[in-house]
């Protein structure tokens, strides 16, 4: 067991071989992942995922093609669940309550977890509405509640400014990196307890994708975030935490600045650097 | 601060996330189930539709089949189930159906696989997407109008070249109807065409073939299955038809393969019947049924050929 | 080393060739453009044919708005029309839910199993199935087995039956062409099957969907052997029932129970009588049939046109 100071917390965090998670504050963390195993059909695409997520932090998956990262980050919010012929074995334990989400309804689960995508998704629809989506699939049809909501998320996502004047406009009128910042304002407009992120910038240029590297450290404050990245860079920019996966299993898993300078293992070692991947 | 709409109920300590309520998901899946089936019960709709179909033809034909020797309904050669003397010969409807969706194909099947060969392989795309909104207006007029059109133009102009044609006769309306489903044969033709992989295609240029070559020796072949398809059901098509036939093939039966001369076609025959009053029990209501029997397994078993041929060729691209 | 004796083909030899193909090729072109040229003229003829073998009925008001007769001059079509706009409605009511809804229920909810492939096969075979069985449906188990009568409701439900299969293929293919991530987005913010069908997919499938509806509406317009076979009179003198009133609640339904006639109909009542008089009337309706499913189709393309520009 390693002891690492992160902060203003004590956490323990394990290696892959340990499997104790101990925590000295229940709210440092969000979630637990506890040998989490995932099939698509036949193929075992993770292999006994154990790992935690901290609270309020930014949590990186990093590794070649193939790892298995955009599975486990699917596997939180159950987007599997819509395709037949997957299946899961192991937990996904969400904080405070400590439920596996595995075992909960995927709709209610989805409802609590938000997602952007790599690729834009806005909605047909204005700007207001796109936003506004989650907050109305809810069931919340208080004007002021909503337009609240809204001003809110948009000002979280660093859009407002830029859009509050046309919020009835198409959202299709926006250019790539504005629309994915609002795809992140209509992820957290219904306040997820954890925010997934699928490579969010890989379809953006490098001025969106500061914007958005620049969000996300802010939204960190206040909501638990989860990013899979294939760029090594932007992890080690805005990540709290790190977890470097390799076919199906998580090799290594450790504060940011650790992994990146001092890794414990090959094969992590060998990625960084860049020898393969 | 606005009050928190019934969905939505706080968790945790005061800032944390609201969520979603026990009550609103309950509802929300209620509602998820309800339209479910309600959707469940539109789909299953057109199951019955073919059940309606079926359960009509068989039971109110009963009757008719209780009378009519099965042998005689299949051989005799005339058709009077009103007269007298009645005659229960269906082939004499048949005939006059089969020659008239012949000419229809004889008409269709060169010039629609021309029309097809033509789009796909010579044609630029700008051809084609005008060509085949044009096309389509061809499908969009209604078949009263062709038969009108058949009877009092296209029949008179025949005349003028065949001397023996009569004012009902079954040359027009075969004419007419192969291009009227021209429209169809040669889209799903070419349909069929457009998936054969150009791979294929480019195979037979690098070889030195010209268009013509690659058209008919590589795309036509590959593409057959979807080809046959087309005709197959062009030719359902034509068998079904039935105010092209009944204003301009005449209403009398006549069994006949002679273009020159009227038949009534096993379409005419029922449109001709359901215009007078028929008594539920009477022979002629059962007649009409029988030969709706006989038009319809005649046109399912196209379709299904037609429908296995398709997704065969949707399968193998 | 012995060369076989292969005969090379020679420079000149090439040539000939390559001008053979290219005859083929210009001979098959025109074979299709021939093709083409027919096709189109016998359109332009039947259009032609239509405008001037009616035109002394189209030019005179009286032929809209009275009624059919036994004088040629004096018969109209405002029963027909009338009848058709009615029954028109009782089909558009009972097939766009139905047929959108079946649509909807095979590309959102069934499960890739035998029963949805049955019910694929059966929607195909549907299409094909000759419109006058459709009416021997009608005719046997709606008038004689549920008493229903020969009215505009029977009417509206044997047309509705009949474009079932175009709506539901074309609602079909309106959805599939709403690309995944518009779904993903959806149930990744927590909506269930249903909020993502009627709030997401159906808005953005909405043009694909209306327009597929107003095709198989324009088909049924001009149907008229299914009608026929039901026992449409072609003799009305008379309007059916007005569906709208003056007193609350302000609509009824007694048209629903109403003998009716259509322009079909009435188009194919006059062509069969032997006086060259009704001729004229027959192709003056003829005219003003295609007009309406032109309307049709012209309302398809602008409703398409205009929503695609329209956001909520």
């Amino acid at each position: 067991m390693t002891q690492k100071r992160s902060h203003d917390q004590h956490v323990t965090l394990m290696s892959p071989e340990a499997s104790l998670t101990t925590i000295t504050q229940r709210e440092s963390l969000a979630a637990e992942v506890r040998k989490l195993s995932f099939w698509y059909g036949d193929t075992q695409a993770l292999k006994e995922i154990t790992l935690s997520i901290a609270n309020r932090k930014v949590t990186a998956l990093i590794g070649p093609s193939g790892c298995g990262k955009s599975t486990l980050l699917r596997s939180f919010n159950r987007m599997h669940d819509l395709y037949p012929g997957n299946r899961y074995s192991g937990e996904i334990c969400l904080f405070p309550e400590n439920h596996n989400l595995i075992d909960l309804d995927p709709f209610m689960v989805r409802l609590r977890i938000g997602m952007v995508f790599q690729k834009p998704n806005p909605f047909p629809k204005s700007i207001f509405e796109n936003v506004a989506a989650g907050l109305r699939i809810q069931g919340v049809q208080n004007k002021k509640l909503l337009s609240d909501r809204v001003e809110q998320a948009l000002r979280d996502a660093a859009l407002w400014e830029e859009v509050k004047d046309r919020l009835s406009q198409s959202a299709y009128g926006l250019s790539g990196g504005q629309q994915q910042r609002l795809c992140i304002a209509r992820a957290l407009a219904p306040q997820p307890e954890i925010l997934l992120l699928d490579e969010p910038t890989s379809a953006l240029d490098p001025i969106a994708t500061a914007k958005v590297e620049d969000l996300i450290t802010e939204i960190s404050h206040r909501f638990t975030v989860i990013i899979v990245t294939h760029n090594m860079q932007q992890a080690a920019r805005i990540s709290d935490f790190t977890a470097y996966m390799h076919l199906g299993k998580l090799i290594e898993f450790a504060p940011t600045g650790e992994l990146f300078t001092t890794p414990q293992e090959t094969l992590t070692r060998d990625y960084i650097t860049g020898r393969f991947g | 601060m606005p009050t928190l709409p019934s969905s939505l109920s706080p968790s945790g300590p005061p800032g944390s996330p609201l969520r979603a309520s026990e009550r609103f998901l309950r509802r929300r899946a209620l509602w998820g189930s309800f339209a479910g089936g309600c959707l469940l019960i539109a789909a299953a709709s057109s199951v019955f539709v073919t059940l309606g179909i079926v359960y009509v033809l068989i039971t109110e034909s009963m009757g008719f089949f209780a009378q009519v020797p099965f042998l005689d309904f299949l051989t005799d050669t005339q058709w009077t189930p009103v007269f007298e003397n009645a005659h229960f010969g269906v082939m004499t409807l048949v005939s006059a159906t089969v020659t008239v969706a012949g000419i229809a194909l004889a008409v269709s099947i060169p010039a629609g696989l021309a029309l097809a060969i033509y789009l796909s392989e010579y044609a630029r795309r700008e051809v084609r997407e005008t060509v085949k909104p044009c096309l389509e207006l061809l499908e969009g007029v209604p078949t009263v109008v062709y038969g009108y059109f058949t009877l009092l133009f296209f029949t008179p102009l025949l005349q003028t070249f065949i001397p023996g044609l009569e004012g009902f006769n079954m040359l027009g309306p075969g004419i007419v109807m192969g291009i009227m489903i021209l429209p169809y044969t040669a889209s799903v033709s070419e349909d069929a065409m457009r998936a054969v992989p150009s791979g294929l295609r480019e195979a037979g240029y690098a070889l030195g073939y010209s268009r013509f070559r690659v058209a008919m020796r590589v795309v036509v072949p590959a593409a057959f299955s979807g080809i046959t398809a087309a005709f197959i059901l062009g030719m359902s098509r034509a068998v079904g038809e039935t105010m092209v036939v009944a204003i301009a093939a005449g209403q009398n039966p006549n069994f006949s393969f002679n273009p020159t001369e009227g038949a009534a076609t096993i379409t005419a025959y029922i449109v001709q019947m359901a215009m007078g009053d028929l008594p539920h029990d009477s022979i002629a209501y059962q007649s009409v049924f029988a030969a709706g029997i006989v038009l319809f397994v005649i046109t399912l078993t196209f379709n299904l050929i037609g429908f296995f041929l398709r997704r065969r060729f949707k399968e193998v691209y | 080393m012995m060369k076989a004796d292969v005969p090379q083909a020679t420079l000149p030899d090439l040539a000939g060739i390559v001008d053979a193909n290219r005859r083929t090729d210009l001979i098959m072109a025109g074979i299709g453009i021939l093709v083409l040229i027919v096709a189109m003229s016998l359109l332009a003829a039947v259009v032609i044919d239509l405008i001037l073998g009616g035109w002394p009925r189209l030019i005179n008001p009286d032929f809209y708005l009275n009624f059919p007769s036994r004088h040629p001059l004096q018969a109209g079509i405002v029963s027909a029309w009338v009848g058709t706009i009615l029954v028109m409605l009782v089909t558009a009511g009972i097939a766009i839910p139905l047929g959108v809804g079946a649509g909807v229920y095979l590309e959102e909810y069934a499960a890739r199993n035998w029963i949805t492939d049955f019910i694929e096969i059966n929607v195909s075979n549907l299409a094909g199935v000759p419109s006058i069985i459709y009416g021997l449906l009608a005719l046997g188990l709606f008038i004689h087995g549920f008493g229903l009568g020969e009215t505009i409701l029977t009417a509206g439900l044997v047309l509705a039956l009949l474009i079932l299969p175009v709506i539901i293929v074309s609602t079909r293919e309106a959805i599939r062409g709403i690309p995944l991530d518009l779904r993903e987005a959806a149930y990744g913010l927590g909506a269930d099957k249903w909020q993502t069908v009627h709030l997401y997919v159906l808005p953005a499938a909405r043009s694909g969907i209306l327009t597929g509806t107003i095709v198989g509406l324009a088909r049924a317009i001009g149907e008229a052997a299914p009608v026929i076979t039901i026992g449409a009179l072609t003799f009305i003198a008379f309007l059916p029932p007005s569906p709208l009133q003056a007193n609350p609640p302000f609509i009824n339904f007694e048209w629903l129970e109403s003998p009716f006639t259509i322009m079909p109909i009435q188009m194919f009542n006059w062509v069969s009588r032997p006086q060259a008089e009704f001729h004229i009337n027959a192709a003056a309706a003829g005219v003003i049939l295609m007009l309406m499913t032109l309307a049709m189709n012209g309302i398809a393309i602008w409703l398409r046109y205009h929503l695609r520009r329209q956001i909520r």
